[in-house]
């Protein structure tokens, strides 16, 4: 004689079942995580990688003398090209290259150009490396970024024009 | 034997259960996709650890470029303690330019890794 499961067994079995099914979730959840933070971090960090080489770019071509630098505080720099005048600053979060005309009277752009260089960036930071008291002879840069699993902070060093004159 | 050979509300009846042998091959199968999912988060975090130690690493040695630039002497500048180890190979040297190849080195899971950086640097 055939019978299908009795309602005690048929409760047995689904809260083997979700029991079961929990378990694989919260295991599959925890190393979904996981491995979204590696990615996070790993994503952040090309971030300031890129902001890093967007820098060095304009860095090479910074004028040696402090006369040709238009401002040069912890967290923003702009200085003068035969073109136009280049800044770097943390603009609402982002890695932001500005260009355009800077007034050094008012402190103030006229007419400026904002290029995002890098996203997810909280703080960048430049420490001045002098080799003489008007000559900048290179920047430091510190570049943080602020992850769910910390924050990560990138250091280099960009030398200036004057690595490249005899 | 049946794991549930009892009734509540109607008389005994024999129903047969899992055979020992079912068990073992659901048990086998579970341990081996078990097994082949820490094996991809283990392969998976492995590999973002190695990729943010080689981005480091290349940084650190264009670091290393850049101040010997600045310094414009082709000597290494010291810049504290960290899990690389750098040397520096003169190629070619110059009156006043030198070609030197930077290699920076680490230890990922006990192997060797390490990156090579040539380039020519205006010196006194």
């Amino acid at each position: 004689m055939s019978r299908g499961f009795t309602l005690l067994e048929s409760l047995i079995y689904l809260s083997c079942t979700v029991i079961l099914i929990t378990f694989c979730l919260l295991i599959t959840a925890t190393f979904y995580s996981s491995v979204k933070s590696h990615t996070d971090r790993l994503h952040r960090y090309l971030d300031m990688v890129i902001g890093y080489d967007h820098m060095l770019t304009d860095l090479r071509h910074a004028p040696v003398l402090k006369t040709g630098w238009k401002k040069y505080t912890e967290h923003e720099i702009i200085f003068s090209c035969p073109t136009q005048d280049i800044g770097w600053l943390i603009h609402n979060g982002k890695l932001t290259r500005v260009t355009g005309f800077y007034n050094t009277n008012i402190q103030e752009w006229p007419n400026k150009k904002l290029n995002l260089a890098a996203q997810r960036l909280n703080c960048l930071d430049f420490e001045y490396y002098l080799i003489e008291k008007n000559r900048i002879a290179g920047v430091r840069t510190l570049l943080t970024v602020a992850g769910n699993s910390g924050s990560y902070t990138l250091q280099s060093f960009i030398a200036c024009q004057v690595g490249l004159e005899i | 034997m049946s794991i549930f050979n009892f009734n509540l509300f109607g008389p005994q009846c024999q129903q047969s259960g899992f055979l020992l042998l079912e068990v073992g091959i659901a048990l086998f199968v579970g341990s081996i996709m078990a097994i082949s999912l820490a094996s991809w988060y283990v392969t998976v975090v492995d590999e973002y650890d190695d990729m943010i130690k080689t981005l480091d690493g290349l940084l650190y040695a264009c670091t290393i470029i850049e101040y010997m630039r600045a310094d414009k002497i082709a000597i290494p500048r010291d810049l504290g303690p960290n899990k690389y180890t750098i040397s520096i190979e003169h190629d070619h040297q110059f009156e006043h330019f030198e070609f030197v190849t930077v290699t920076v080195e680490w230890l990922h899971k006990k192997i060797r890794r390490n990156i090579r950086l040539s380039t020519g640097i205006i010196v006194k």
